[in-house]
């Protein structure tokens, strides 16, 4: 699979790599990240435009994020008990719910790069609970442009070694995450401690 | 000391994220260093590859390896050498093979 995908990268670059991150944000299995990693180092070598690829890539999960949100809205109750018949999905679903509720927007911003197995279902959470839509929108959309940034620009940095750009993404994306963690938990122990004294 | 003593969890957290943080920081550090080894460097051709990023990879100039592995050069934007393989009826083996030797001839010729 993602042999063949990678092979028709150079050919049909942006669009492709559109679909991919497109259909990604739907949960169909296919080799987002690896697909992003490439189009980046064909980006770097001239067969691809970098700026063409990271704008399909951005467009592609922004609209994927939108047709998932949308789908829940306007499906509403029934489109969830059809979707909550399968085991595994219910058990993903289950978890996108309880961080959504507990965190919302936050929530939908990390399930983009961080905890991205449940983005599609974070959408779908969000558009059945009639979250608003703007702010799903901008978070979804940042954290989308953190998964692209990171991908794209691991493939354009490191191109000539897909090896090195994949461990190169996710010591980069690892870092973000303990490092907004640690920032997050710095800044409420600055406010207990004035607040305590 | 009373902050410790209030929030022994928080602040276990909040050590455990920076050590996190330090060690991602590390590990990115060694992979820079490990990557940046020209030996590390070199992917192994692959069918899915175009000729210029074969060249980024290994580090010699894209038009002259096109030259030097006889193939020809691309009117209609990149190619992959799989696409290579299937205009010219040849097994797409054959080109990674014409490729591979074609770089080790040009990195021999390099001082």
């Amino acid at each position: 699979m993602s042999e063949w995908a990678l092979d028709a990268v150079p050919t049909y670059g942006p669009w492709l790599v559109a679909l991919v991150t497109f259909l990604s944000c739907l949960a169909v299995p296919v080799p987002a990240s690896i697909l992003m990693l490439a189009a980046g180092g064909f980006s770097a070598v001239g067969d691809l435009v970098l700026w063409q690829v990271a704008a399909a890539a951005l467009l592609g999960a922004i609209a994927g994020d939108q047709a998932g949100y949308w789908a829940a809205r306007l499906g509403g109750a029934g489109l969830m008990e059809r979707l909550s018949h399968s085991v595994t999905r219910t058990a993903v679903l289950t978890r996108a719910r309880a961080l959504v509720a507990s965190h919302g927007v936050i929530a939908v911003f990390l399930t983009r790069w961080l905890l991205s197995p449940l983005g599609p279902y974070a959408n779908l959470v969000t558009g059945a609970a009639r979250f608003g839509w703007a702010p799903f929108t901008l978070a979804a959309a940042a954290g989308e442009a953190v998964w692209v940034g990171v991908y794209v620009g691991a493939g354009h940095s490191f191109a000539g070694n897909l090896s090195a750009a994949t461990e190169f993404a996710g010591s980069i994306l690892g870092f973000l995450a303990a490092g907004a963690v640690a920032a997050g938990l710095g800044w409420w122990l600055i406010t207990l401690g004035r607040s305590d004294s | 000391m009373s902050l410790w003593r209030r929030h022994p969890i928080l602040i276990t957290a909040f050590a455990i994220a920076l050590v996190l943080t330090l060690a991602f920081a590390l590990r990115f550090t060694a992979q820079v260093l490990y990557w940046s080894n020209p030996a590390h460097q070199n992917q192994r051709v692959e069918a899915w590859m175009t000729v210029a990023y074969i060249a980024r990879s290994w580090e010699v100039h894209g038009p002259d390896l096109l030259i030097e592995a006889a193939l020809p050069v691309s009117t209609k934007g990149p190619r992959t050498l799989a696409r290579i393989a299937a205009e010219r009826g040849l097994p797409v083996a054959q080109i990674i093979a014409e490729v591979e030797a074609a770089i080790l001839r040009m990195k021999a010729s390099q001082p």
